[in-house]
């Protein structure tokens, strides 16, 4: 049996690497960071929630035993409906840019819109979170008698250096819910195409820091919980890469989500600069980059 | 519907996933049913900023278990490095003692209070350290109960000690710590460390004076991957010798047939559909009592549904700073810092507090880790960990609780470092209630979890083997802060007795063989 080492990589690393094993490789497979499966992660912190890191549709991971579901109603924005049918009709033309921003693209960019919206058929919400995808391959791996050590690197290369607008994240849990979600994701700050647009100049001019992104559902990752009455969700916005202040943006964000400070047991705000997520643009070769 | 040897409930890291890993290596074919992604839940590391990395449980002892070698946990990842200054207590007075991993610097430290003191913890350690792998063997990794495990035990304690066994069996810690030790200073900064996993515990005649030695056994260490290294090397272990996680699925049911223990029948996370996992030889509950009991019905027993603990919970303050807390100079350098009483008297007094409700009870004894000196990382972005305990079990009332005590503890570290409030950048407080909401199984809202429970000393634990014919407990340990892994060794080391499968060659490693032979201590110079 062949040996070959791989070193993370992120979510394609991992797959990689099974595909390998898969192959009847032995794989060694060192991952520098605390996890493997790059933003393909879910975290608890110290919180009694789940959060995926990443984004929470992601493409469907090759293991046709794991449970994923796949929401029909994808965004609700300003009371106008995208569903999975109509995006992958070419229906609703304009609530793509919506769904580009959603996905982590630059909605201002025709061919980064074109991007996000292929394929949306095979995009999936795993059920428990997108880290279980990773601990289910990472289990394989194993079992086929390669060997898998996280953590060999550095705790942290150091602050992104990147300029523009990026994707941030507030994690938030509940001790009551905040309202019924109709949609995986709800617009935040914008109610049409052009309201998206034109908030997005101006926080590209250097506008103040007002919420502008997503609530989303975070309904299956909060299945089993002790107390029914605890709820989670997600704040994916979009912020500039530079110096914000947490607290006060935390504090307009769950205004915005119209959230009681005295409910919320858990909040973390990871900004572009902590989650590296830059709006994507199309590259010449028609994958999406940074 | 599957079928194996033995399905274990219950992944925590001290007694399912090495029970688990244990049986599986020995031939059973094992499942292990975990209703988080991830083994080991309340041992878990995690970034909560890019550069601050925090461990759930930021104690690592795991270098004294058998399961190191035994599991050959260092093949699957698992490390462990014992750092120059292991700990340090620290009063308001400023007077401090740090412990440093070369015993001769720790006896200079304590020379500075008493020479007589510091010659006595020599003299204590130079006694302890041979008779440690046979002592941590009896007391610890034992199915309990077992009286000539348990006489050798406090035997061995007496003449380490060098006292009548009678006397030390009827000795509180405190009275211990007055008989052996002239200087308050040195009673307080030897109470420190236990008094946050044991509290008021150490009143207890022959059960106090019997911890407090027991816990100088251990040896402090850390990982330099992050203590959820331990988690991962366990679970590839035991996939990798076959073994069947079954990870988000939350136990339903334990299926009892005609007096025997038969299987679970468990169910997908958020999904109602169960599927049947059943075993031909044992199963194994790592839930606790309360979920035990609930998931037996009525095949529970008595001593089962009936089972109360009085134990002690902790809070959690994460703090993610822009520099390290300013502290004196060699007191900074350790990975852990307890502010501790002025005097010995209010150290007695916590003591007797903790058993009580009192909240105030919480500022007594506060124990900082500063990941940065374990988790190099920015020096922008400084991990810090506050916990304090102790106080009553996880009321509903902890969530209107949660910012007084945060602002209570921060005003605490204000005196030390007057600039704290411009060097946060993020602050989270877990409650008692968030670790039980959290793991149910965590009752009493400690992140260890399970049935543990002071004042019920080894004979009064709940036994490995129940009245429900093969079925096993496998949270059963004293001190049950301290077990590493030996909740699931004897569980395990029960269910091979029964399943004849104990005997094998790997299943030989004494506890403290690892740190004998791969991180061997300086001796006393």
């Amino acid at each position: 049996m062949s040996t070959m080492q791989i070193v993370g990589d992120g979510f394609p690393g991992l797959v990689r690497a099974v595909e390998e094993s898969r192959r009847g490789a032995r794989v060694e497979y060192l991952e520098p960071r605390l996890r493997a499966g790059g933003a393909m992660a879910t975290e608890s912190f110290l919180s009694p929630f789940r959060f995926n890191l990443g984004p929470a549709l992601v493409p469907r991971p090759p293991l046709p035993s794991l449970h994923v579901l796949e929401p029909q109603l994808l965004l609700d924005v300003g009371g106008a409906a995208l569903t999975r049918a109509a995006l992958s009709s070419g229906g609703a033309p304009e609530l793509r840019s919506a769904f580009a921003l959603f996905r982590g693209y630059d909605p201002a960019s025709p061919e980064a819109v074109a991007e996000a919206c292929a394929g949306a058929d095979d995009l999936v919400l795993v059920s428990g979170g997108n880290g279980l995808a990773v601990a289910c391959l990472l289990d394989e791996l194993v079992a086929g008698g390669s060997t898998v050590v996280e953590g060999v690197g550095d705790v942290d290369p150091g602050p992104v250096e990147a300029e523009g607008l990026g994707i941030c994240r507030l994690f938030v849990g509940l001790r009551s819910p905040v309202r019924p979600l109709r949609a995986l994701a709800t617009a935040v700050g914008f109610h049409d195409e052009r309201s998206l647009l034109e908030r997005l100049e101006a926080l590209r001019d250097g506008g103040p820091a007002e919420p502008l992104g997503f609530l989303v559902s975070n309904a299956h990752l909060d299945a089993n919980l002790v107390e029914p009455s605890l709820w989670s969700c997600v704040f994916q916005g979009v912020l500039p890469f530079s110096d914000i202040d947490r607290r006060e943006y935390t504090e307009r964000v769950l205004a915005a989500l119209g959230i009681d400070p005295a409910d919320v047991i858990f909040r973390l705000l990871w900004l572009p600069q902590d989650t590296g997520e830059s709006l994507m643009l199309v590259s010449c070769s028609g994958s999406a980059s940074s | 519907m599957r079928e194996f040897d033995v399905v274990v409930v219950g992944a925590g890291l001290s007694g399912g996933l090495p029970a688990a890993t244990y049986l599986q290596k020995a031939g059973a074919r094992v499942a292990l049913v975990e209703q988080g992604i991830d083994a080991g839940r309340f041992y878990l590391s995690y970034d909560l900023l890019p550069g601050a990395r925090f461990d759930h449980s930021p104690v690592n002892f795991s270098g004294l278990s058998p399961a190191v070698g035994d599991l050959d946990l260092m093949a699957h990842g698992y490390s462990l490095r014992i750092p120059e200054v292991t700990l340090a207590a620290l009063d308001d007075t400023g007077a401090s003692t740090v412990f440093y991993r070369d015993p001769a610097r720790t006896h200079a430290q304590l020379a500075r209070h008493s020479q007589a003191d510091a010659d006595q913890l020599a003299a204590i350690f130079a006694r302890l350290n041979p008779a440690a792998s046979r002592l941590l063997t009896c007391a610890i990794y034992t199915p309990h109960p077992n009286q000539a495990a348990y006489d050798e035990a406090v035997d061995l304690s007496a003449s380490i000690l060098e006292l009548p066994r009678g006397e030390l069996e009827r000795m509180t810690g405190v009275q211990l710590l007055e008989g052996l030790f002239e200087s308050d200073a040195v009673r307080r900064f030897l109470t420190a460390l236990p008094a946050l996993n044991l509290f008021g515990d150490q009143l207890e005649p022959g059960q106090g004076a019997l911890t407090w030695l027991w816990s100088l056994a251990l040896r402090a260490a850390v990982a330099p991957a992050s203590n959820q290294s331990l988690v991962k090397a366990l679970e590839r272990a035991f996939v990798a010798n076959g073994g069947t996680l079954v990870r988000n699925t939350v136990v339903r049911e334990l299926l009892v047939e005609a007096g025997h223990c038969v299987g679970a029948a468990v169910s997908p996370f958020g999904s109602t559909k169960t599927e049947t996992l059943w075993a031909n030889g044992a199963v194994i509950s790592n839930l606790g009592a309360q979920q035990t009991a609930a998931v037996l019905g009525p095949h529970a027993w008595p001593q089962l549904t009936e089972w109360k603990s009085d134990n002690r919970v902790l809070t959690v303050q994460d703090l993610v700073l822009r520099r390290p807390l300013q502290l004196p100079a060699d007191v900074a350098e350790a990975p852990r810092v307890y502010l501790v009483w002025e005097t010995w008297a209010e150290c007695v007094e916590w003591l007797r507090r903790s058993r009580t409700d009192e909240l105030e009870t919480y500022f007594g004894d506060i124990e900082l880790t500063q990941f940065h000196r374990i988790y190099p990382g920015r020096a922008d972005r400084v991990a810090l960990r506050v916990r304090y305990g102790t106080g009553p079990f996880a009321d509903a009332d902890w969530d209107a609780r949660r910012d007084a005590f945060a602002e209570r503890m921060r005003g605490r570290l204000e005196q030390l470092d007057p600039e704290l409030s411009s060097i946060v950048e993020y602050e989270h407080v877990a409650t008692p209630i968030d670790f039980w909401r959290s793991n149910a199984a965590a009752t009493h809202g400690n992140p260890i979890g399970g049935d543990f429970v002071g004042g019920q000393w080894i004979s009064e634990r709940l036994p490995y083997r129940s009245p429900v014919d093969r079925l096993y407990l496998s949270n059963g340990v004293w001190p049950p802060a301290l077990s590493w892994l030996a909740a699931g060794y004897n569980a395990a080391t029960v269910v091979a007795d029964d399943l004849g499968i104990r005997d094998q060659p790997w299943w030989r490693h004494e506890p403290a063989s690892w740190f004998a032979g791969e991180a061997a201590v300086p001796s006393l110079a």
